[in-house]
């Protein structure tokens, strides 16, 4: 009897197998969907209590609030470092242990993910609704968080406990910097800054080189491509060989939108330019772009860029700098740390940094900037100490990017910045998340240099490095070289910010990367000569019809709706 | 006879044929060392010099010797919390895959007449074999199961692999009919025929399954990708893809250190050391390699 | 009549328990591995025909037809995709298919057995090679100063742009590909013609023919229905033309020729987030691959008696 009911069962079941494969997914899904649903309304009558109940703190000290009671928030940690220091990771860290002593939080990530790995697994963790309590996440990330409810309203945290200096450096939630996180006028999450320092392109430029052939620094684009051409032809290596590429260049196009931007183009990916009809379009398809390309294109033709650029990326294509084969390196203040092999490999090579000449004659360069922010901050609805975000970030601004002297975090910081092992693997990097100001740290180097002094608050570490006498000569010129000259060589003042810094349109999220190739694909194939730059108004129609007009509707849209 | 008629083949030898035959040789031993080349150059590129390799001088040998990367490896963690994990994983891969196959093939080893279920089960092998629900279902139903960032998302959704049933079950159906024939006659249970005569005979059928076995799991790395939220949870082969697939460091001022620090020859004794364990295993097993693969591909 | 039916299946059902209990226990612990993470989620094909909502789940997203599909052809990619997927894929199994013949055929004259034994083994190693490492050595001696180019210098070419160029990349799909998988096949065909029938080659022999002509006359007829097997099965392969390979290799500017169905699915699911639109495109190979197969096992049973179960 027994067996066969079994055997009944067993039927039964090699039946409902294949039936139950759509039920119990049903059954498992339907629950995941079933719990965001009562996340939303949990967080929507978060919101009313928010509105009634938050607590709100009563002066300017409290909002850096320490939790007396650890509290545990889990995170989403974009990871740049490959060395930790000894016995350390991700997780286990020196600034995980200070989050937790200076603010009472215990940060738990539960995503880790090198940076280029990060999006990807943000959307798989979408997709599951399974999210971290917060994270710092991109525009079109922070977007679908929104659109699937998976976030919470936090203009009122924001309000009440955002300390005055934080306000100061993230502004108002209508500014345009925080277009990207809102959505019907509420804030679903929180630009972290970074300092525009990290947009400024500049020339980096083989010294040795301009010396060998009498050359001097370009002040114009005109002498620019005129010292590229010389660099391709006049063997500036002494050598007797033609063996020299002019311009660094990498199948990413690296640092060519900066030299666009020299005549007026701002061709840099999810830029916008609002043109004097009113309507938008993206920097790339401007017609300004066109004399660049020419000018790049003819270099290409003479030699002048690497023949193979196309498929290099950054680390292969850097080997001809090691070799010692290229003259300039169009990049930012820190690219020292890139150039360092040129220097180490190749007698008597020198770099120095020269601001992007304007092509305009007397103009000035204006550097082109998306949005200077490391990305957005969200709080997922689930999470039960919405308040905390902001007191992180409180603590983050005011005890690191536009440090206050004197409270817990600066010192214990500063503290540990000074380990040697730390500083290897940057304390800033080993932290949750970090922000910046637009500090002009070189004036900053230079003068407490000047005067003698033994520590800089706040980059204390790179300080160290810069005076420190025990470096290797190599290391030591590289963070010279940052310091003291590319930050020079950096202008804060003229910066020209896309018209438009909101989350990706609709039709963006679905065609900007196919956008993005064509792009990509077109620039190169003007440069290496395959298609000619006459053919610029196709390129436009292309673009265009391949959802660029759609996108610019969607945005002029928007803007007029704000 | 034969063997006296072959060396009549060898002395009857015209002067081309011998040259042909020299020819066969020079072009085997040529297509060998190509099968050998790239294991040697990343050899030879880890204990070369950086300098070196970036001039490309670097081909079967080291050039300017230096063990350097290796030093650096040794002090890597996250390398050897990878290796770990991929060593943890071989482990228990292997064993719930050669148990579920063999409890597999064995009941569709047997003939429709004596299990005449044999035929459905068959069936949904078959679906099993071509469709697949994609990307984002597997990924939904490893999560909903709570499995991620542990070894059991690594090991239980390949845990049943049917090319080694097939392999397995042909094997088995191959087998004198006699032997389980007398077997049964003497009142055996089917479990007993499969502990005490099926398993003993099959130890050249377990090796090649073990042998793929090992190898899928020691080479996988999608799964790992997928299903780790947390990189320190990464198997080796996840590890090395995310290392090489080339992070882009140079476009924030925060990662100045690992611009200094990441070099192609840290990245081939990496390789290189992820290559080793197969070495060394690879000339006991191969033998079965060839078994197997014959045992499932020519008899059918 | 239902009833009674119902009750004989039963009845047949309960029969086969009493006797087959043990054989069903044994198949049941990889049967319900198999639902969890095979079965189950085939359910989630219906997302192909839904605009997938992550906060509502499969089944509580909306139903949009056929919506996911005329969208995907109406992107000039999906297309270039597929023609991509087949041509890629025929490549490798054309180029794949002589080779592995060739060198078990020469492999077979080899008469020194320490030389023979040492070629087999190493000529199957990359067959165990994963495609990381090897993309990752590949990716080094494809470069414009790397070996493979060093060579066809000294040979006095131009040097050829491999990771860059439609032609030469995907020329170096196929190469890799064969380098890593002739062994395979080799093997396959070695063990084959190890078992032609030795008396043939005796009569051969006494006729007075030449070892090419054995080689035409006898091993290779004799090995014909193996390498008529192999050739259909590879069929089944097509809508493979290699996700592992091709996603540890490709960049954008080889993505018009080298992107295929698998790394298109990939980008769209995981990349540009667009889950519905990548479970389309994998349902459509699916059902495809589904076709294949089936139809190559049929043929191969007819021609070959070829049974996989």
């Amino acid at each position: 009897m027994r067996k066969r009911k079994n055997s009944y069962q067993r039927k039964t079941a090699v039946l409902a197998a294949f039936m139950a494969a759509s039920t119990i997914l049903a059954a498992g899904c339907g629950s995941e969907g079933g719990d965001s649903a009562g996340n939303s309304q949990t967080a929507d009558s978060g919101e009313t209590a928010a509105q009634e109940e938050i607590v709100k703190p009563q002066s300017e000290e409290e909002k850096l609030k320490h939790y007396d009671e650890t509290i545990t928030l889990t995170y989403a940690k974009s990871e740049t470092v490959t060395d930790y220091p000894t016995g350390q990771d991700a997780q286990n860290n020196a600034l995980y242990d200070m989050w937790e002593e200076v603010m009472g939080i215990h940060v738990e990530n539960q995503i880790t993910a090198s940076s280029d790995n990060f999006n990807e697994k943000m959307n798989l963790a979408i997709t599951t609704g399974d999210i971290p309590d917060f994270a710092v996440v991109d525009a079109a990330t922070m977007q679908s968080l929104i659109e699937n409810e998976l976030v919470m309203d936090m203009s009122e945290y924001y309000d009440a406990w955002a300390t005055d200096k934080l306000k100061e450096n993230l502004g108002d939630t209508e500014d345009a910097i925080w277009s990207a996180c809102t959505s019907d006028g509420k804030a679903y999450g929180i630009p972290v800054i970074n300092t525009v320092a990290d947009q400024i392109w500049e020339l980096w430029i083989r010294k040795d080189w301009l010396d060998a052939l009498g050359l001097e620094e370009p002040t114009t684009m005109e002498e620019f491509w005129d010292m590229c051409e010389a660099f391709t032809t006049q063997d500036p290596d002494g050598n007797g060989e033609a063996d020299t590429y002019a311009l660094y260049m990498d199948k990413d196009l690296l640092g060519m939108d900066a030299l666009m931007a020299a005549y007026g183009a701002y061709t840099m990916d999810d830029y916008y330019v609002k043109q004097e009809d009113g309507s938008y379009i993206a920097g790339c398809i401007d017609e300004k772009a066109a004399e660049p390309l020419s000018e790049l294109a003819h270099l290409y033709e003479i030699g002048g860029i690497d023949p193979e650029f196309a498929v290099k990326d950054n680390t292969t294509a850097e080997s001809l700098i090691a070799e010692g084969k290229v003259g300039v390196y169009v990049g930012h203040f820190f690219s020292p740390g890139t150039l360092q092999s040129c220097y180490e490999n190749v007698e008597g090579s020198d770099w120095i940094a020269v601001p992007i000449p304007s092509a305009e004659e007397g103009g000035t360069y204006e550097s082109g900037v998306v949005a200077n922010v490391y990305g957005y901050m969200y709080c997922s609805s689930e999470c039960q100490n919405p308040e905390a975000i902001i007191a992180m970030l409180n603590w983050v601004c005011e005890g690191y990017a536009d440090p206050t002297p004197g409270n817990a975090f600066y010192e214990k910081y500063n503290e540990l910045a000074q380990d040697a092992e730390i500083g290897a693997a940057g304390a800033n990097n080993l932290m949750p998340f970090q922000m910046a100001s637009n500090t002009n740290w070189g004036e900053v180097f230079e003068e407490a240099i000047a005067n003698g002094e033994d520590h800089v608050d706040g980059k204390d570490a790179d300080y160290q490095k810069v005076i420190s006498t025990e470096l290797d000569e190599a290391t030591s010129w590289t963070w010279n070289k940052i310091y003291l000259e590319g930050y020079q060589a950096l202008d804060f003042e003229n910066i020209r910010y896309s018209d438009y810094m909101g989350a990706p349109t609709e039709t963006s999220t679905k065609k900007q990367s196919i956008l993005d190739d064509e792009k990509l694909k077109t620039y190169i194939a003007m440069i290496m000569g395959e298609t000619s730059t006459d053919s610029f108004g196709d390129f436009i129609t292309k673009y265009q019809e391949l959802g660029g007009s759609e996108i610019g509707e969607e945005i002029k849209a928007y803007m007029e709706s704000r | 006879m034969v063997k006296i008629k072959s060396k009549n083949r060898i002395k009857n030898r015209s002067l081309s044929s011998r040259l042909l035959n020299m020819l066969n040789g020079i072009v085997l031993i040529f297509v060998t060392l190509l099968c050998l080349f790239p294991i040697l150059n990343i050899l030879a590129t880890s204990l070369s010099s950086q300098a070196a390799v970036s001039a490309n001088r670097v081909t079967f040998y080291p050039v300017e010797f230096t063990l350097a990367s290796y030093e650096t490896v040794i002090h890597r963690a996250a390398f050897w919390t990878a290796s770990w994990i991929s060593v943890k994983r071989v482990i228990l891969g292997v064993i719930i895959n050669v148990v579920i196959t063999v409890m597999m093939a064995y009941p569709l080893s047997r003939p429709v007449n004596e299990f005449p279920m044999r035929k459905v089960y068959v069936g949904i092998l078959m679906v099993a074999m071509v469709f697949d629900g994609g990307l984002v279902p597997n990924y939904l139903m490893v999560h909903s199961l709570g499995l991620f960032d542990t070894i059991w998302a690594l090991v239980l959704p390949c845990s049943v692999k049917i090319f080694h049933v097939i392999l397995m079950m042909n094997f088995i159906k191959q087998l004198p009919g006699t032997m389980l024939e007398a077997a049964k006659v003497d009142g055996a249970s089917h479990m007993t025929v499969l502990t005490r005569i099926v398993i003993p005979v099959s130890k050249p059928v377990l090796a090649t399954v073990t042998l793929f076995s090992f190898i899928d799991h020691w080479n996988a790395w999608f799964d790992g990708k997928i299903y780790n939220n947390n990189s320190a949870n990464y198997p080796l082969q996840t590890y090395l893809q995310a290392m090489l697939s080339n992070v882009d460091n140079t476009v924030v001022s925060d990662s100045i250190q690992n611009i200094l620090t990441n070099t192609q020859t840290l990245e081939a004794a990496q390789m290189f050391l992820t290559l080793l364990p197969l070495l060394v295993v690879y000339p006991f097993l191969q033998k079965y390699f060839v078994k197997g693969i014959t045992i499932g591909a020519v008899k059918g | 009549m239902k009833r009674n039916q119902g009750r004989t299946l039963t009845a047949s059902v309960r029969r086969d328990w009493r006797k087959n209990w043990q054989l069903h226990l044994l198949l049941w612990p990889g049967l319900i591995l198999l639902i969890i993470f095979k079965f189950i989620p085939m359910g989630g094909i219906v997302m192909a025909f839904k605009d997938y909502v992550p906060r509502k789940g499969i089944f509580g997203s909306e139903w949009v037809g056929m919506e996911n599909f005329s969208y995907m052809f109406s992107l000039p990619n999906t297309w270039q995709v597929l023609w991509n997927t087949l041509r890629i894929a025929i490549e490798k199994i054309v180029v794949n298919f002589p080779i592995p013949i060739l060198i078990a055929l020469m492999l077979n004259e080899i008469q020194n057995i320490r030389l023979k034994k040492t070629v087999q083994t190493i000529i199957y190693l990359p067959y165990f090679i994963s495609w990381v490492i090897i993309a990752g050595i590949v990716q080094d001696l494809f470069t414009e100063e790397g070996m493979v180019n060093q060579m066809i210098q000294g040979l006095g070419m131009q040097p050829v742009f491999f990771m860059g160029e439609s032609g030469a990349f995907e020329a170096m799909l196929v190469g890799t590909d064969v380098w890593k998988n002739f062994g395979y096949g080799t093997v396959v065909y070695l063990a084959a013609i190890t078992g032609v029938d030795e008396s043939l080659f005796e009569a051969a022999k006494i006729d007075g023919a030449s070892r090419i002509k054995q080689i035409w006359y006898i091993t290779l007829p004799s090995i014909a229905p193996i390498v008529m097997l192999m050739l259909i099965l590879s069929l089944g392969n097509v809508m493979n033309a290699g996700f592992e390979q091709i996603f540890n290799l490709y960049n954008p500017l080889v993505y018009d020729s080298a992107d295929i169905i698998d790394t298109f699915v990939y980008r769209v699911s995981l990349v540009e987030a667009n889950y519905s639109l990548g479970t389309a495109v994998g349902l459509l190979k699916s059902v495809a691959s589904f076709i294949l197969i089936v139809s190559s096992y049929a043929i191969a049973n007819k021609y070959t008696d070829y049974t996989v179960f």
